[in-house]
């Protein structure tokens, strides 16, 4: 569901992206993005029971028919900036999947008997959300932000609840990491070497 | 039939009176009050309305009374014609809370109705509003704050109130009555994202809010303690420690922000800490910290602690230690020896210590010394001074030496001594005294010569004081002598230097066989051949007389009192004396010729004079001390020239013979006054 990206020279908007401000929020995004990702496994933990619904498991393939018949959409794609993807379309991509997932986990989180760690990864994902909204101001003046997507999820039982969580999480697991790795290349401090 | 629906009848009124009483039951009276909650202190005025149909009030005068709690307040009837209007006007309510009640009076006042009156304080604005973010999971926001100290006396809400401009979100906590915290849930706030927070205070009296504060909540957040994963020495970098750290599980997820870290570092025995903690601006966690000018080859103990921008600083990690590079120690060595043994054996022991200096640097975890003690050529000499210097020895190189000076033997001459004086004090004066020197060295003493002496009275300044005086003083005498000497003064120089004639060679007078002088001697008369009656020397004329002094005991007029005694008087008046020089000296007197025939009838009185001539000092127990006449038989008084002295006894007269033998040159007159005869 994820398409590789990789880093790549940014050929346009240098001034942009080299700026001080856009680095700042470069910098948030990444922090928050990292965080969203530490939290998944916990909050999975929290409110995926069924054993056989694992975070990292071969078996997530044979629930595609189960995503549809819930309605849970697909998650944009995300690639490696280059002149097919410029900086705007990678910001607004992010924008938009990450408030699908908020949407989704919304829209699951009330039928959930624990959902303090849902709630938690809601909310950052409307933070890291509002950075990314920040840096395409910065990057479009006058385009209008996405919106928050209406989700409307066909949850009949319990395991269908319990599908649906599981599969919101796996899918922001991936498409997180591809956010990741697009803010990583947009990162122009040259902190990510180890240190030798 | 008729009672029984007479009585359906009553029930019915009686159930409709009843639920008609229910509904429509009014209180006798209103009260109207302009607020029932007042400021503390400050005026209340009511109005009580009381019904006309009030069965208290039909077909009476009414009364109308007012009480505030359990005593009566006065009021006024209003303006009213039925007097059923009562106002009452408490100017200064300090109840807290009071029941104002209406009352009519009958027999007794009975209450027709009341209301509760409040009073306090509006609400100060809260202060000291605080908020700090808590990382770890979930996520919160807590918010404190300090209301106001005057109590209000009603009952104050406080709700906190949150405004996210980037999300255009406006958030409202209500807290329990008496809670001045709030812990704010995640969805409140947007992590970096500020926010404005304020507290409102609310009662019926009025509100009031505290100064809002706006914070990123990240940047609020107090962190959990950070991890130190490995601190080493940096490879050819001497001094230095390189620092790898990590934030807490829980906040790792900001390992990509620029954070302040603070590093302590102290040696691992305490002895030193390297100064302020190290602040270190905008690092991140990847990179490590590198932390230079230590000591070298010494253990560290760090700690860290972290925060974000202005966040509170996390507290201190827990320690880890590293050793720096070893390097070659540095300063010096206090070494001192002793020297033990028997000098008779010729076997010395010579324990040699040392201890680190206080500048000294090890520079390392294990130091050793190495005592090196180079032999010289040949070997010791004896009575030679050798430096000895002994060289700490280490992995990496040699460190400063420290050297003594010893001799192998030493002997008294080598002894050198700088001092070659000594002042000995408080010695007696007149006391013989016996000093030596003695010199000492490790081979012995030696004496040296013995010296004897004596401490005179009058030490150098005495004599550079007495030898001048002295001498100035026998220059005096010397030049008083030759002065007195060469004087023209007879007198001074007969005083000092009387002239000792010499009866024999005379210069007053040469007495010669053709003289033919009377008995009176004198110089210008010849003396009687016959017999010699006295023989003296006059002295000075009368002028120098009055010039004598008091060595002269008697004047001119004494020496004329030739009747009486005369004891230390040879002058005679009329005398003029051609010699200025002559002294008296001596008289001899005889009464007859030396040669007289009857030796025994010559009567000889030795006289003298008051001379001071030494010469004749001896002769003076042999001859009387005045001039006494002699007194024989046939002399005639004229002859008499001294008077009777009760003093003086005649004394028995010498043998005339050998008188003559004495005096040759009185011998010599009586010859010749015999022959005359």
């Amino acid at each position: 569901m994820a398409a590789l990206a990789r880093g790549a020279a940014l050929p346009e908007r240098p001034a942009l992206v080299e700026g001080e401000q856009f680095q700042d929020l470069v910098q948030r995004s990444r922090s928050l993005a990292l965080k969203i990702l530490l939290s998944i496994p916990d909050a999975h933990a929290s409110c995926v029971h069924a054993e056989t619904l694992q975070l990292n498991s071969s078996e997530n393939a044979m629930l595609v028919f189960m995503a549809s018949t819930i309605g849970i959409p697909s998650a944009p794609v995300l690639r490696a900036v280059s002149d097919n993807f410029t900086v705007e379309t990678s910001l607004i991509r992010m924008s938009e999947g990450l408030q699908l997932h908020r949407a989704l986990l919304s829209a699951v989180s009330p039928r959930l008997p624990n959902k303090d760690q849902v709630t938690g990864l809601q909310a950052d994902i409307k933070d890291l959300v509002i950075q990314i909204n920040k840096m395409l101001k910065m990057a479009q003046a006058a385009a209008a932000l996405p919106s928050s997507p209406s989700v409307a999820l066909r949850l009949p039982r319990d395991y269908e609840v319990q599908v649906a969580a599981h599969l919101t999480l796996v899918q922001l697991q991936s498409f997180g990491q591809d956010a990741v790795r697009c803010l990583r290349s947009l990162d122009r401090s040259g902190e990510d070497e180890p240190d030798g | 039939m008729i009672s029984t629906s007479m009585s359906v009848i009553v029930v019915l009124v009686a159930l409709v009176n009843g639920a008609r009483n229910e509904d429509d039951i009014q209180p006798c009276a209103k009260i109207q009050t302009s607020s029932s909650v007042v400021p503390l202190g400050s005026p209340v005025t009511a109005t009580c309305v009381i019904r006309d149909d009030c069965p208290l009030v039909i077909g009476r005068a009414v009364h109308i009374a007012w009480r505030l709690g359990d005593r009566f307040v006065p009021s006024s009837p209003a303006a009213n014609e039925s007097g059923r209007v009562s106002e009452v006007v408490i100017p200064n309510f300090n109840h807290t809370r009071e029941f104002l009640t209406c009352c009519v009076r009958t027999s007794t006042y009975q209450v027709v109705e009341g209301v509760e009156i409040r009073a306090g304080y509006p609400p100060e604005a809260p202060q000291n509003l605080s908020c700090q973010t808590n990382l770890t999971t979930p996520n919160t926001l807590t918010c404190s704050w300090t209301p106001g100290q005057q109590e209000t006396h009603l009952l104050t809400k406080y709700t906190l109130h949150t405004e996210i401009r980037d999300s255009n979100e406006n958030h409202t906590y209500e807290l329990l009555p008496g809670r001045h915290r709030y812990t704010i849930p995640r969805f409140g706030f947007v992590l970096f994202s500020d926010v404005e927070i304020y507290v409102k205070a609310v009662n019926e009296l009025g509100e009031a809010t505290s100064a809002p504060i706006i914070l990123e909540p990240v940047s609020s957040a107090k962190f959990d303690r950070p991890t130190i994963l490995k601190i080493q020495a940096v490879p050819k970098r001497y001094g230095c420690l390189k620092l790898s750290w990590s934030l807490s599980q829980h906040q790792v997820w900001m390992s990509n922000l620029q954070l302040n870290l603070e590093v302590r570092l102290t040696t691992a025995d305490g002895s030193q800490r390297s100064g302020q903690p190290i602040l270190v601006n905008r690092i991140r966690p990847s990179r490590s910290v590198d932390q230079c000018r230590l000591l070298h080859g010494t253990r560290y103990l760090a700690q860290i602690r972290v925060r974000y921008q202005q966040s509170p600083w996390s507290e201190w990690s827990s320690s880890q230690s590293g050793v720096t590079l070893e390097s070659a120690p540095t300063g010096r060595l206090d070494s001192w020896m002793r020297v033990s043994g028997d000098h008779t054996n010729k076997q010395l022991n010579v324990l040699l210590f040392w201890k680190p200096s206080k500048q000294f640097r090890a520079n390392g975890q294990n130091v050793s010394y190495i005592v090196s003690v180079k032999k010289l050529p040949g070997s010791f000499e004896p009575y030679k001074p050798y430096g000895i210097a002994v060289y700490p020895r280490f992995k990496d190189g040699m460190g400063l030496p420290q050297t003594v000076n010893a001799y192998s033997r030493q002997k008294v001459v080598n002894a050198d001594l700088e001092e070659r004086r000594v002042v000995l004090r408080d010695l007696n004066t007149g006391s013989l005294y016996e000093a030596f020197m003695m010199v000492s060295t490790f081979g012995g003493s030696l004496n040296g010569s013995t010296i004897h002496f004596k401490i005179d009275s009058f030490d150098t300044v005495a004599v550079v004081t007495i030898v001048p005086v002295s001498v100035v003083g026998l220059l005096l005498i010397i030049i008083f002598v030759a002065m007195t000497s060469f004087s023209n003064n007879k007198r001074l120089k007969g005083r000092f230097w009387p002239a000792v004639p010499d009866p024999a060679n005379s210069s007053i007078r040469r007495w010669t066989s053709e003289s033919t002088q009377g008995s009176h001697l004198s110089l210008d008369e010849e003396p009687n051949p016959m017999y010699l009656s006295h023989l003296s020397f006059l002295d000075l004329p009368v002028k120098l007389r009055k010039e004598d002094d008091d060595l002269w005991s008697s004047s001119a007029e004494d020496t004329s009192d030739l009747g009486e005694s005369i004891c230390g008087s040879p002058f005679t008046p009329g005398y003029s004396g051609s010699n200025s020089d002559a002294v008296p000296y001596a008289t001899v007197i005889f009464s007859g010729p030396c040669s007289s025939p009857s030796p025994e009838d010559l009567q000889r009185v030795y006289l003298r004079s008051e001379s001071t001539q030494p010469l004749l000092e001896t002769e003076e127990s042999i001859s009387p001390k005045c001039y006494h006449n002699m007194g024989s038989v046939g002399m005639q008084r004229e002859q008499c020239f001294f008077g009777p002295s009760h003093d003086c006894a005649p004394e028995k007269v010498a043998d005339p013979g050998l008188l003559c033998d004495d005096f040759p040159f009185l011998r010599a007159l009586s010859l010749k006054q015999t022959e005359i005869d």
